[in-house]
């Protein structure tokens, strides 16, 4: 019998470990006989570490880590709520009663329990793995997974997409079919779109989108910001950590409650009450949908798919359970959703399917997975110039000849980065490293440096000295040293914008030359969608833009900009419908 | 380098699209890592893949397998000549459209520039569709090139060549124009 390998879906909220036997994938339940194993961790003050439920118990009397996933291959300042964190060498540090542990070590206890449930079950010893991570997780990210299996005693063979590994779970039924799919992944934490063209037992991706900090966190804490700003108790921050946790698993209860019923009550002991009824949640939800959408859409684009070639939209994850969320995917795919895959478990058996491929148990299948972020380096004048580009099918290369600028010239630092924007500041930095040159007069030194993207969308890179032929891996440092620089940057730049705040005359110029854009828009604007207004907006328009004249003429700062606010404010609406109306003729 | 032979595919320029995924899908099922082959193996497939993928590449292969290679500053079949212009207009309009909104002060003179984008994506679409009417005629010439020989034919097949380079680039721009609307109008996620 070949050696077995897991596979492992470690997700924001909660995690599953699953193995193929006999061509079927059986996830493997817990000492407690649950399939799912929350992703909670509880540290001692001597050291005690617990796990999944056992961690989840102590909530409320002792700190519990949870969600850790989203701060994964992350930098501080990259992430919302910093409550009990902090950053050393650019790597974010928890405080534990059992002192400070990063990310990839709290992963690590995850994964470790894991482990141990799959050799209980299976009653051998594991010492491999598939896991499973966002498709939307850059090379950092990905990498910082791949760690914590390691450091958990686990060789990880393959680092696979979260909705690719559904789709394997979808198609391994149907292999014969020739389809394309969409999977829609919504979960605790991350939310994923892609679509797959299945042909025969290839499993290609074509593209893929999403938003690694988008999930059903995100919807608890709307619904516990919005009941304590109605108790008048605002701004979570002035609450402790057993307090948030507790009004976070209140918002969690009342969102799964109105995916059933229409209202629901949000309880804090001894402070009051708030009723939800389902139209406020899905009024909430808005902003987030509107994200979803606009990913759906890019994937669409650029997986060159037209909604009529899909075969179905496959949903997974915990939040697809949410109403709101399935109506708006079946606005989007113009389909009903297929909703055969059990949400929380399809991502797991997926990763164990992977494992059956890699061990040699499932023959005549083949995943070919694709980078989801565009990789390039910086070039003079801090533009991002792209080498590989997102939605290349991975594995993959690319190479470029980097040169000695001026005589002599002993190395050259190169920042790697990963993401679409084109100022290279504007994208994520994955690292930094030095070409050296042999000594030669300027442009007489060539180094080609190849980049190579492996299956598990991790990078490496290689430099070829042209005269010798010789080949080194170059180590991609971490980039803190540099977010110290940019850090300092930003605070300069922004000391400077402060100073000029002072200035009247800056101030009242800029809001002049809004005021001026603004004006004739509105009017025009009004002609074309106004029929969308009622009576009273148009007033609050009409109001609103005399002022901004009657504050152009006293030619005074503060009130001209507090009334070009207003008028931005009071024709929001009608921006909204402009665009809506717009973007519904594209499709 | 032999394209054909990596991909296992037939040496012919008249080829489908279909025909060359099947191709790439067996090569690639038996080259994979994950199916015994390397890292390295599956890159070369792909590679060849994606030069025969295209009506151009599919031509410097073939003349690659002669050992002759397409000079880039030859003649271009005039018909293709014509179009620079009219496509060239047709990407500023839109790059103009785009600055316009990068610049745009309130959310709602952007808002007025997006109510534009629906007419210039038409226009996009119209130069696209002749751009691909363009091509279906360069590509009717294959199957004579294929009757006559490769090394007969290897001139016409460089010009033809360079046309479709030209009509290639072109459709990733104007493709690349249309997606560019796109993501101004939905935002959101970058």
């Amino acid at each position: 019998m070949s050696e077995v390998i897991i596979g492992i879906d470690l997700g924001t909220t909660q995690s599953a470990v699953a193995v193929m036997d006999s061509g079927f994938s059986i996830l493997l339940a817990n000492s407690e006989g649950e399939s799912l194993t929350p992703s909670a961790v509880w540290y001692g003050p001597k050291g005690e570490v617990e796990v999944g439920s056992k961690a989840l118990r102590r909530k409320g009397i002792s700190p519990v880590v949870t969600s850790v996933k989203s701060l994964m291959g992350r930098r501080l300042d990259e992430v919302a709520d910093q409550t009990g964190l902090a950053e050393e060498n650019g790597i974010i540090q928890l405080k534990t009663p059992a002192g400070v542990k990063t990310p990839e070590e709290v992963s690590c206890e995850i994964l470790r329990e894991l482990k141990a449930i799959a050799e209980l079950r299976l009653e051998a010893k594991v010492s491999k793995a598939v896991i499973t991570v966002p498709a939307y997780f850059n090379d950092g990210q990905r990498a910082a997974t791949k760690k914590a299996g390691e450091r958990a005693g686990l060789e990880v063979v393959r680092i696979v997409s979260e909705p690719t590994a559904a789709a394997l779970s979808y198609g391994l039924n149907r292999l014969d079919d020739s389809v394309k799919i969409a999977v829609f992944d919504l979960g605790g934490g991350t939310f994923d779109v892609s679509i797959l063209e299945m042909r025969e037992g290839v499993f290609e991706v074509l593209a893929t989108a999403g938003d690694t900090s988008l999930g059903g966190d995100d919807f608890d804490l709307m619904i516990v910001k919005d009941s304590l700003k109605e108790l008048g108790l605002e701004g979570v921050d002035q609450f402790n950590e057993l307090e948030r946790a507790s009004y976070e698993a209140e918002g969690r209860r009342v969102k799964h409650l109105l995916s059933d019923s229409d209202e629901a009550t949000f309880r804090i002991p001894f402070k009051g009450e708030v009723k939800w009824t389902r139209s406020r949640f899905e009024n909430g939800m808005k902003m987030f949908l509107d994200v979803m959408e606009s990913c759906c859409r890019r994937a669409l684009l650029d997986a060159q798919v037209s909604l009529d070639d899909l075969e179905t939209v496959l949903m997974v994850g915990g939040s697809s359970r949410i109403p709101i969320v399935r109506g708006r995917v079946e606005e989007v795919f113009q389909k009903e959703p297929d909703l055969s895959q059990h949400p929380d478990e399809a991502i797991a058996r997926g990763a164990s399917i992977q494992a059956g491929i890699l061990s040699g148990a499932i023959r005549e299948v083949v995943l070919l997975d694709v980078t989801p972020l565009s990789l390039g380096v910086e070039t003079m004048g801090g533009l991002m110039n792209v080498l590989i580009s997102r939605n290349t099918t991975i594995p993959c290369k690319a190479g470029e000849m980097f040169t000695n600028a001026v005589d002599q010239q002993e190395k050259m630092r190169v920042r790697v980065l990963q993401g679409e924007r084109e100022l290279a500041k504007d994208n994520w930095e994955l690292g930094a490293f030095e070409v050296n040159f042999r000594p030669a007069s300027k442009g007489q030194a060539r180094v080609g440096v190849e980049f190579r993207i492996d299956a598990n969308g991790i990078l490496t890179v290689l430099a070829r000295d042209v005269e010798t032929g010789l080949d080194t891996v170059i180590e991609v440092g971490s980039a803190a040293v540099d977010v110290t620089e940019a850090r300092v940057e930003k605070m300069v730049s922004e000391s400077v914008e402060h100073a000029f705040e002072d200035m009247n005359a800056r101030v009242f110029e800029e809001a002049r030359l809004k005021a001026e854009e603004l004006l004739p828009a509105v009017d025009l604007a009004i002609t074309q969608a106004g029929e969308f207004l009622n009576e009273e907006e148009l007033k609050e328009i009409a109001n609103a833009q005399r002022d901004v004249k009657i504050a152009l003429d006293g030619g005074n700062a503060p009130p001209l900009k507090e009334a070009v606010e207003k008028l931005d404010a009071a024709t929001e609406t009608l921006a909204a419908e402009l665009v809506a109306k717009a973007t519904k003729s594209l499709f | 380098m032999n394209f054909f032979e990596i991909l296992g595919a037939p040496r012919r320029l008249v080829i489908s699209g279909e025909e060359l995924e099947r191709c790439f899908d067996e090569r690639g099922k038996r080259k994979h890592p994950d199916a015994g082959g390397s890292d390295e193996e599956f890159s070369s497939v792909r590679e060849a893949y994606e030069h025969l993928k295209l009506p151009s590449g599919r031509i410097r292969a073939a003349l690659e397998t002669l050992g002759s290679e397409v000079d880039s500053r030859g003649a271009i079949p005039a018909e293709v000549m014509e179009h620079f212009s009219s496509v060239a207009t047709v990407l500023e309009g839109v790059n103009d459209v785009l600055r316009e909104r990068a610049e745009s002060r309130s959310v709602l003179s952007r808002a007025l520039i997006d109510a534009k984008i629906p007419v210039i994506k038409q226009g996009l679409e119209e130069i696209l569709s002749e751009v691909l009417r363009l091509e279906d005629g360069l590509l009717e010439s294959f199957s004579e090139f294929d009757e006559k020989g490769w090394r007969e034919s290897a001139l016409a097949m460089a010009e033809v060549a360079r046309g479709l380079a030209f009509i290639e680039k072109w459709k990733s721009q104007l493709q690349g124009a249309t997606g560019k609307l796109f993501e101004a109008l939905l935002g959101g996620a970058s």
